[in-house]
């Protein structure tokens, strides 16, 4: 390609071109999600209880540790490898980054086919059976957002903002007008009476694998770190931006999900049938049946930013683990645009690859749920590592400036840091546990089929790092 | 090709197989449910076995292409706690199998999707999260149906 560049070449200097809205778009486009709702709304009441346990063990502690780190490494692109690298050295940072971007290579296959499924109950429902009406939907919007991703942060950028206040806020806020209407026309709430007792999950061996679910419901926060080099001002903006994107996710996450709740009983709730047999539920019942195409649209739109901002954050990561040295230069191509062409190109080769085998497959698609419980472990490995760099980098490093600093001294940051290290290895301790009835020798089976397989997907750092040659680092050195 | 070209190409290999050996596994180890008209009703039978009671039960179709019946099921346990079940036919193994992408397609954030499903012949039984407490006492009995192990 013309336009391309290879390490030898000067590095371009990414135009600064995020301020505090864009960067909480990248972060709410990761994170907000209408398909959770539904789900979430089995629950009743209790769902409140539940997303307050993932507030306190996740949310909170990741945009706190996601705001320090971010504006004390400004200056380093990478996101979590940047963080990561500079707590526990290069082994750390890659392993970060490469697991984020490896649990994506599994999730693709699942975030295209829901995009392909909601537009066809918009376009016609009899599609969803249709392998090659999906397979080529999902490769429309795969190759479509890497287009995006190829045309460098000001064109993705405009397509996140305008995609997300589409796809996510806008549906939200229905849903949630649309239950303050139920209740105004004093329509009957299914739920039962509010008590206090009513918020409280139940938590035992058997609710504890979801407990997973919850964590992982707000992965996604340290998305905008990703994007620190395009930020015009970090140590402004990065905090700001992590606050108006929490607060944002969190509101209109409890308040549609209990829209939800308040007007469809939980026997209507089958989800076997998706997010938009809630929705259509949810319309008929509130009258406007017309409602469920235009909103199974902006549903698509949203489910193709939360792919988009996937899709970039942890490539642009692996592209500077590239930039490093730290994998072949073929790796190290960027655009004119300086976007890692190289990366989403194999992203999406292999990413097309599984999803082929997703949709065509049977057998591949009822046992898919086994490589998603893998995804969980992946990103558990990340967020550990990432609340292990925030404490351990107060130590190695604390008069490094933190233009933005969690309050409480050290033991602030060990209650930040420990609340978010606590709720990530219960996840993933969550996440090992298999959901169905299961003799022990098929547990041990599956638990080590897990681990294997996690193992798998995070272990190619190391193999490249072994790997590694001086030439490799050589071209890095004439671009730095 | 060049020693850097080789490099390169190793890469790209080893990040490949790493995808390919955890799928590859479930393409060896794991079976296509063969699709079979499933008769009789599983869930009341599966609640009767582990003394549950089923307290209700209304007509729920999916509106979903090939969707046949479908059912949910309220039912309590010793202590009046209640659980909901919910189970769809399908008219083909096309559209069950459509019907299990869409719940695959529908993983809560990153995670697994929500509840248990399990493909017994030509139906789908669906168990939400919340019921899980129950599921260790129906599981077993719903999973022995499956027309495999008849």
């Amino acid at each position: 390609m013309s336009d391309e560049t290879t390490a030898q070449k000067p590095a371009i200097s990414p135009p600064k071109v995020l301020g505090i809205f864009a960067l909480a778009m990248i972060n709410v486009a990761a994170v907000l999600s209408i398909r959770n709702f539904p789900s979430m709304a089995e629950y009743g009441w209790s769902c409140i209880g539940w997303y307050i346990i993932g507030t306190v063990m996740f949310l909170i502690p990741i945009s706190l540790a996601g705001a320090e780190l971010a504006t004390m490494l400004s200056d380093k692109g990478g996101g979590v490898y940047a963080w990561c690298k500079e707590a526990f050295g290069t082994e750390g940072g890659f392993i970060a980054v490469f697991c984020e971007w490896s649990n994506n290579l599994v999730w693709f296959p699942t975030v295209l086919s829901f995009i392909a499924m909601t537009l066809a109950f918009a376009l016609s429902p009899t599609l969803t059976n249709n392998p090659w009406y999906l397979f080529v939907v999902m490769m429309v919007a795969f190759w479509g957002t890497t287009a995006i991703a190829y045309f460098g942060e000001n064109v993705s950028t405009k397509f996140q903002n305008i995609g997300v206040i589409l796809g996510s806020i806008i549906p939200s806020i229905l849903i949630i007008g649309l239950g303050i209407f139920w209740i105004v026309t004093g329509a009957k709430i299914v739920l039962p009476p509010f008590s206090i007792g009513e918020i409280v999950p139940s938590l035992n061996l058997s609710t504890f694998p979801y407990f997973a679910t919850v964590i992982l419901l707000f992965a996604g926060m340290e998305m905008a770190g990703f994007h620190a080099l395009e930020t015009r001002n970090p140590s402004r903006d990065y905090p700001r931006a992590m606050a108006l994107s929490a607060v944002l996710i969190f509101a209109c996450t409890v308040l549609a999900t209990l829209a939800i709740a308040f007007v469809i009983p939980a026997t209507s709730l089958n989800l076997a049938g998706g997010v938009m047999q809630a929705i259509q539920y949810f319309f008929t019942t509130l009258q406007i049946p017309w409602a469920v195409a235009p909103m199974a649209v902006l549903i698509t739109i949203g489910g193709v930013v939360s792919l988009t901002a996937w899709l970039i954050g942890p490539a642009k990561g692996l592209g500077v683990v590239a930039e490093h040295g730290n994998l072949p230069p073929l790796f190290n191509k960027t655009n004119k645009y300086g976007s890692p062409v190289a990366v989403l190109v194999i992203q999406a080769l292999i990413g097309s690859f599984i999803s082929l085998l997703y949709v065509f497959l049977p057998s591949v698609n009822q046992a898919y749920w086994v490589l998603t419980a893998i995804t969980v472990e992946l990103l558990c490995i990340v967020y550990l590592l990432v609340f292990a760099s925030l404490i351990k980098l107060r130590y190695t490093r604390p008069d490094a400036p933190r233009p933005f600093r969690i309050p409480g001294g050290m033991p602030g940051i060990w209650i930040i840091g420990g609340m978010g290290i606590v709720g990530v290895i219960l996840a993933a301790v969550a996440g090992f546990m298999p959901t169905g009835n299961t003799t022990p020798l098929q547990t041990a089976e599956y638990v080590v089929g897990l681990l294997i397989g996690t193992f798998l997907l995070a272990v190619p750092p190391l193999i490249f790092l072994k790997m590694k040659k001086p030439g490799w680092v050589e071209t890095t050195e004439k671009e730095v | 090709m060049t020693k850097i070209e080789k490099e390169a190409w190793a890469a790209i290999a080893i990040i490949i197989l790493v995808i390919a050996i955890p799928i590859g596994a479930i393409l060896v180890f794991s079976t296509h449910e063969p699709y079979q008209i499933i008769t009789g009703d599983i869930i009341s039978d599966a609640a009767h076995n582990a003394g549950l009671t089923v307290v209700g039960s209304i007509n729920s179709s999916l509106h979903y292409p090939g969707a046949t019946t479908g059912k949910s099921y309220t039912i309590s346990d010793m202590d009046g706690r209640l659980y909901v079940i919910h189970i769809q036919k399908f008219d083909s193994e096309n559209s069950r199998d459509g019907a299990v992408r869409l719940y695959n397609a529908h993983s809560v954030a990153k995670g697994r999707p929500p509840g248990e499903l399990i493909i017994v012949g030509d139906t789908l039984v669906y168990i939400p999260a919340p019921s899980a407490p129950i599921k260790q006492l129906v599981v077993p009995w719903i999973k022995a149906q499956k027309p495999g192990n008849i």
